[in-house]
């Protein structure tokens, strides 16, 4: 498979190619303008707001679907419960404003209902608000598999397990499941290069240099910040030249496209892999830490 | 990318070690001249073991010493020798490989949880023991009968044996509970969506633990070779579990059959639980042997810094011989040890002099403003004026040449005398005019510049780290007080990991800088060395392994602890001198307090004096705890044990109970304007239990 | 009631620099660190001393410098994102949105083999060196990297005018007329005033010749200002760059991102002050642009080389200054 022939499209102003439009828009509401500005303009039949929990907001629209649960199975069940989704619905979902976990669950979710073809949209910011030093999320919980993203064949045999963390700038993060698999040596750093903008690549750098004794020895790899496709083409990658592996663990610990891209690498590969998404949750997120946009992404993942 | 520099104390964590690493740089730790890891872990007993340890002890390092691959290097791969020998199997296994939180939530209850967990959980450990055996079969050249005897005893054990006709060797046995193991993570994945676990799919096919004792058993009694021999399941990662689940494994241990025994690992913070299903618990001694390897080093400072010494002499060692140079240890590490800057008072008390050239240093400002404050507030004596002030600074300033440190030395007298003019006891020196004052204090100064006993002895003896610490802190400069491998080894607090971290980040920093460290007559400056422990202490800090609320918690407690040892030291008029020791009425202190207590305890934040201290007049032992030394940089806080102060019920709750913790603004108020001019001649309770020990 | 923790902010600021000279800077190490730089800043006020040499580290630990590996993996994406992707999707959408791997590889080979890949500068400058890894990364022949000069070729013509006379004259024309795409690369471009000078009659030229002919100008990196300016020109197919740098990257705009209001900054980071010292230096180093070619005020450096749009402080070596991402001049 080569993942990075799936369709990509950037677009200035939000002005967003939808084309007949959709049946369903979903998108995470953190307050954002880069996601509300995103709301208004898309052109779909019905649009929802979802109020994640994380971020801890009264969110004042209408359309918004609202659940207490921080986890992922329950939240998202709950929320496909009451709309009908078949293989033939056309969906389209912002990721800008999602929760990370949630979104890879949602995304495995949808593919059970049979579809096979989701739009996704991202908009890119212009900064952080305190450039390296923002804070994303609050104090870790607990750190595990993403429900319904673990193996069908978990391999005792632990010698060879490989991990491969999409590497952002959330350094406690990126300790924290180091730490969690500290016994893997096979670790390998997915850094968002090209950056979304030119000095956040640098600013990641700092980031994991910083949490480095935790971390351990970082073998980089990379893939555009921006860029699902050749995120999934570069896991591929890194899995083909380690056939050995027993254990396979991914970590979404970079921006939503990436974390797209461990999807999409999952969907097409966990019947015959022993792969793992694993993350480090925290019940808190911080709305707002993003300021202007760039420009928004558009795309399109097939699915098996 | 972020690779390591050539540097030998790159390696900081047994992980990244190679099994063959592993044996290579094994040093042993001889807590008696007869004692040692070997026997204290004794793989010739029965007596399971509970191997406990913070981060970085050597606990993996240990564990996997102890293992089958570790087994085979060291008879070079003659696995006879290996049972005759040894006359043990070590299986290693990482818990965490289970991931044992799957095994949770979905809609299901715990109790089938409960189940299906044991069920996969022995299926789990037990493709590593048929793997082991499969490769001591082939080395044994067993012959086909006693194979296929073998496999034919251990699917005995299922129930629906009779289905399993056609499997009739290892592998297939293997492949069996392969598929087993394979329905439920299949199981697991789908009861995210499907909220549910599918019965006919994981029915379960053996009584509980009879593969786990059952298979070893059966080769005992039929390869005459495993005569004897002990199958110790070591499994590490114990703190991994959910509490349901260490109790499952604590049955286990407890349940345990011949020719089986286990060794458990864990970390202090998840060795929580001594219960077995049945809800009793078991004896450490009788039923099992706790190794707690922190208390084992921390014991004994001198065996320590010993075994510290050959821990860096061998890193050393290894790294000159890859570069093929061979030296003498004692010689290595010498030179080694001579390499470092040693901390210069004089060399921070230049820097802080040329920062300031051409104006006043910050503590005379502070004095002036304080003083001017003070005439305003009627609290100055009989000073009305600013003109009178300049004069107070005059007398202060004589005779120091703008020394900052002797300024300091005077300020801090003054400050002392003039407390002492509005609220000082009888049995103290007392003088009531400012004249008096700074008479006195250029008399006893120039006692000192005479070397006449006087004042100031005492103040210099005591005081002169905690004013240094001042000066670095007002200016902005760096305070070198660590330096040198003696206090990188005593920072570490015995342990191992923070020692070689240190080491490793001083090396790294010193390449950076340009100082050649590893080459011979190179320096490797002050700079340098602080930096290491500034980073090591920083890590440490963040690398803590807490989670959720209690973890908040935690962190919110470090940070009001280390604020109020701070401000002891931070301040005008310090009462006791480099605290960084505190203790506390355990029965006055409420559970909730205790409990992070605990907590910082087990990540090591705190160190427990295990003797504690006898309360003065009660003879109660109160618990004594200081601050990890290691910390202490982060907050330019003292690691010395001198001066310990005593949290009082409502202080330590503030700090340590989040109920009360919004009363801990005033009570930090309340002791700032008791420690610091002139808020200390109106404010009240100054004489806190505080003392020497 | 304050718990910062205490290690000054002269040292935090040399920590992020320590980190990047052992990572993104590593190829920079070996030329010494960056103290020697900060000693061009010379007060004579002790405080004021500090107060420059702490606002211009703050600087340094902003620039934007990518090294060897980072300029690798620039041109990896720059193929990839911006050469190859596109021609893929119209594969695809063609061809019923095929997933035939195969198919559309060889698809994309068929256009690859019609394409030519050009520098912009003479051949004695790094732009062609980064050409060079561009090829290497990218496994392609030597012949599909040509000179702007090997595009036509001249052939000698002898025809009758219109009374008879024969005329020999030298015509120029595509010199390979199977190619349909040719790409330029550059690495930086600031104002797009020089490239544009230099590139404007040759691509006329070939539209002239073929209209048909795509002629794309890919950068790795390009101020949004230089894109606007060379698409004005209305003579390329496409203009792109890996990275866009908008007015934030100005160190001195009013939306610098360096001081932007939402950053914690420590109170002696000082927009005013850094922006006296970075101009009062400056002035002395690059006579004229103070802060950079027509005001760029950029704190960017490559590899091979760092544009004149940057700070001066940092690349300039006039009246002995030290710079820490010393420049080559570049001629075209």
């Amino acid at each position: 498979m080569d993942y990075t022939i799936f369709y990509k499209s950037s677009f200035e102003n939000g002005d967003i190619d939808c084309g007949t439009g959709y049946d369903l828009f979903f998108s995470g509401y953190d307050d954002c303008e880069r996601t509300k500005s995103i709301f208004d303009k898309i052109k779909s039949t019905r649009k929802i707001w979802i109020n994640f929990p994380h971020y801890g907001l009264t969110v004042n629209e209408d359309n918004v679907f609202t659940h207490q649960s921080y986890k992922e199975d329950e939240f998202l069940i709950s929320l496909v419960s009451d709309i009908d989704i078949q293989p033939a619905t056309k969906i389209c979902v912002d990721i800008t404003g999602f929760i990370r976990p949630h979104l890879i669950f949602f995304i495995k979710l949808l593919h059970l209902k049979g579809i096979k073809k989701v739009d996704f949209l991202y908009s890119e910011p212009i900064h952080y608000s305190n450039a390296e030093d923002t804070t994303f999320s609050g104090f870790i919980s607990d750190v595990r598999l993403i429900e319904g993203c673990g193996s069908l064949i978990n391999n005792p045999n632990t010698d060879n397990d490989i991990m491969i963390i999409a590497a952002g700038y959330d350094d406690n993060l990126i300790a924290k499941i180091s730490q969690s698999k500290s016994k893997i040596k096979n670790k390998y750093y997915i850094l968002g290069f090209p950056s979304l903008q030119a000095d956040m690549y640098q600013e990641n750098i700092l980031k994991l240099y910083h949490a480095k004794e935790s971390i351990g020895e970082i073998v980089p790899r990379y893939a555009p910040a921006f860029d699902p496709f050749v995120t999934a083409q570069a896991i591929s990658d890194i899995i083909d030249e380690n056939p050995n592996y027993s254990n396979i663990y991914l970590s979404p610990l970079s921006t939503k496209p990436q974390t797209l891209g461990i999807a999409l690498y999952y969907l097409w590969n966990f019947v015959t892999k022993p792969i793992n998404i694993i993350f480090p949750y925290s019940n808190k997120y911080y709305p707002k830490t993003a300021h202007g946009i760039k420009k928004t992404w558009k795309y399109t993942l097939e699915l098996p | 990318m972020i690779n390591e520099l050539d540097n030998p104390f790159s390696v900081t964590k047994a992980t990244e070690f190679s099994d063959i690493e592993i044996k290579e740089y094994w040093v042993n730790f001889n807590p008696k001249e007869d004692v040692s890891i070997d026997t204290i872990l004794n793989p010739n007993e029965y007596m399971p073991k509970y191997i406990i340890g913070g981060k970085g002890c050597g606990k993996t390092h240990i564990l996997r010493y102890f293992s089958f691959p570790l087994q085979k290097i060291k008879y070079s791969n003659d696995i006879s020798l290996v049972l005759s020998n040894d006359k043990y199997i070590g299986l290693y296994s990482i818990l965490n490989g289970l991931n044992s939180s799957r095994f949770d939530g979905k809609g299901i209850d715990e109790s089938q949880w409960s189940s299906i967990f044991e069920y996969y959980f022995e299926l789990y450990i037990c493709d590593k023991l048929l793997h082991a055996i499969k490769e001591i079969f082939t080395a044994l050249q067993l012959n086909a009968v006693t194979k296929i005897q073998f496999v034919k005893s251990v699917l005995a054990i299922f129930r629906n044996y009779k289905a399993l006709d056609d499997i009739m060797s290892l592998d297939g046995l293997i492949e069996f509970l392969f598929d087993l193991r394979n329905k439920i993570d299949s199981e697991i994945l789908n009861a995210a969506f499907t909220r549910k676990l599918n019965y006919e799919e994981v029915k379960i096919l053996f009584s509980p633990s009879d593969l786990i004792f059952g298979i070893p058993n059966i080769i005992a009694s039929i390869v005459p070779s495993f005569s004897g021999v002990k199958f110790i399941y070591i499994l590490d990662e114990y703190e991994k579990l959910f509490e349901w689940q260490k109790k499952f494994i604590n049955t286990l241990v407890w349940d345990k059959k011949t020719p089986v025994t286990f060794w458990i690992g864990a970390r202090r913070y998840g060795y929580t639980t001594r219960e077995t299903k049945s809800g009793e618990s078991m004896k450490n001694g009788s039923e099992f042997q706790e190794v707690n390897l922190d208390e084992i080093i921390r014991s004994n400072d001198d065996i320590y810094r010993k075994f510290a010494h050959k821990l860096y002499t061998s890193r050393l060692d290894k790294y000159y011989l890859s570069k093929n140079i061979r030296t003498d240890l004692e010689i290595l590490s010498k030179r080694f040890c001579d390499k470092f800057e040693k901390n210069n008072d004089d060399k921070i008390i230049s820097e802080i002099i040329a920062k300031n050239k051409n104006k006043e240093f910050k503590h005379i400002k502070e004095l002036r403003k304080k003083l001017e404050t003070a005439i305003r507030e009627k609290q100055a004596l009989e000073l009305k004026s600013n003109e009178q002030v300049d004069e107070v600074i005059n007398q202060i300033k004589f005779n120091t040449d703008n020394n900052p440190l002797e300024l300091k030395y005077k300020t801090f007298l003054f400050y002392q005398l003039w407390y002492r003019a509005y609220r000082g006891s009888q049995s103290e020196k007392k003088l009531s005019n400012m004249i008096d004052i700074l008479n006195f204090i250029n008399e006893e100064y120039s006692k000192l510049k005479n070397g006449e006993k006087g004042s100031f002895d005492d103040i210099r003896e005591k005081r002169k780290k905690d004013f240094i610490a001042q000066l670095t802190k007002e200016n902005n400069v760096k305070n070198t007080e660590h330096s040198g491998v003696d206090r990188f080894v005593e920072l570490s607090q015995g342990n191992p990991r923070t020692f070689i971290l240190i080491l490793k980040k001083v090396i790294e920093y010193s390449k950076i800088r340009g100082e050649r460290p590893l080459e011979d007559g190179s320096t490797i400056s002050l700079d340098s060395q602080y930096m290491a422990v500034y980073d090591t202490a920083k890590w440490f800090y963040e690398d803590a392994e807490v989670f959720d609320i209690k973890g908040k918690h935690m962190y919110a407690s470090l940070k009001y602890l280390t604020e109020y040892l701070m401000l002891e030291r931070f301040c005008d008029k310090p009462v006791d001198t480099t605290i960084s020791c505190f203790y506390i009425k355990e029965e006055d202190q409420s559970e909730k307090a205790i409990n992070i207590i605990e907590l910082m305890k087990v990540h090591s934040v705190l160190i427990e004096d295990p003797n504690g201290r006898l309360g003065k007049n009660s003879g109660i032992k109160e618990r004594l705890f200081q601050l990890n030394k290691v910390l202490a940089p982060l907050w330019n806080l003292p690691i010395a044990e001198r001066g310990t102060i005593y949290l009082k019920k409502d202080i330590a709750e503030s700090i340590f109970n989040s109920e009360y913790s919004n009363d801990f603004e005033s009570f930090y108020n309340k002791r700032k304007g008791q420690l610091n001019a002139p808020d200390f001649i109106k404010s009240k309770g100054l004489n806190e239990e505080i003392t020497l020990f | 009631m304050k718990n910062n923790d205490t290690l000054p902010l002269y040292d935090k600021l040399m920590k992020k620099i320590y980190a990047y000279y052992q990572t993104i800077w590593r190829d920079k190490w070996k030329e010494g660190i960056s103290e020697e730089w900060l000693m061009n800043f010379e007060h004579i006020d002790p405080d004021t001393l500090d107060k420059e040499r702490i606002n211009m580290l703050y600087l340094l630990s902003k620039f934007m410098y990518f090294g060897n590996n980072e300029l690798r993996q620039l041109l990896i994406a720059l193929y990839r994102d911006l050469f190859k992707y596109p021609i893929i999707e119209k594969i695809r959408r063609n061809n019923g949105d095929t997933v035939d791997v195969a198919f559309i590889e060889n698809g994309f080979y068929n256009e690859l083999y019609k394409t030519r890949f050009l520098g912009v500068g003479n051949p004695s400058e790094s732009g062609v060196h980064m050409l060079y890894y561009f090829r290497q990364e990218h496994n392609l022949p030597k012949d599909f990297f040509i000179h702007s000069s090997e595009i036509f070729s001249t052939v000698s013509v002898s025809d009758q005018d219109r009374d008879g006379n024969i005329r020999k004259y030298l015509k120029s024309s595509i010199a390979n007329s199977a190619i349909n795409r040719y790409i330029f690369i550059d690495d930086f471009c600031g104002s797009g005033s020089q490239a544009s000078k230099y590139l404007k009659h040759i691509v006329e030229n070939i539209k002239f010749e073929n209209p048909n002919i795509e002629v794309h100008y890919l950068m790795l990196f390009a101020t949004e200002f230089g894109i606007s300016e060379i698409r004005k020109l209305k003579i390329f197919d496409k203009v792109e760059a890996v990275f866009t740098i908008d007015d934030t990257f100005k160190a001195y705009s009013d939306n610098s991102r360096y001081f932007s209001p939402t950053l914690n900054l420590d109170p002696i980071i000082d927009k005013d002050f850094s922006r006296t010292t970075a101009n009062s230096y400056g002035a002395t180093l690059f006579v004229g642009a103070p802060l950079g070619y027509r005001d760029c005020q950029l704190l960017l450096g490559l590899y091979h080389n760092t544009p004149d749009n940057s700070l001066p402080i940092f690349w300039s070596q006039e009246n002995s200054w030290k710079p820490i991402f010393k420049r080559y001049q570049k001629i075209y």
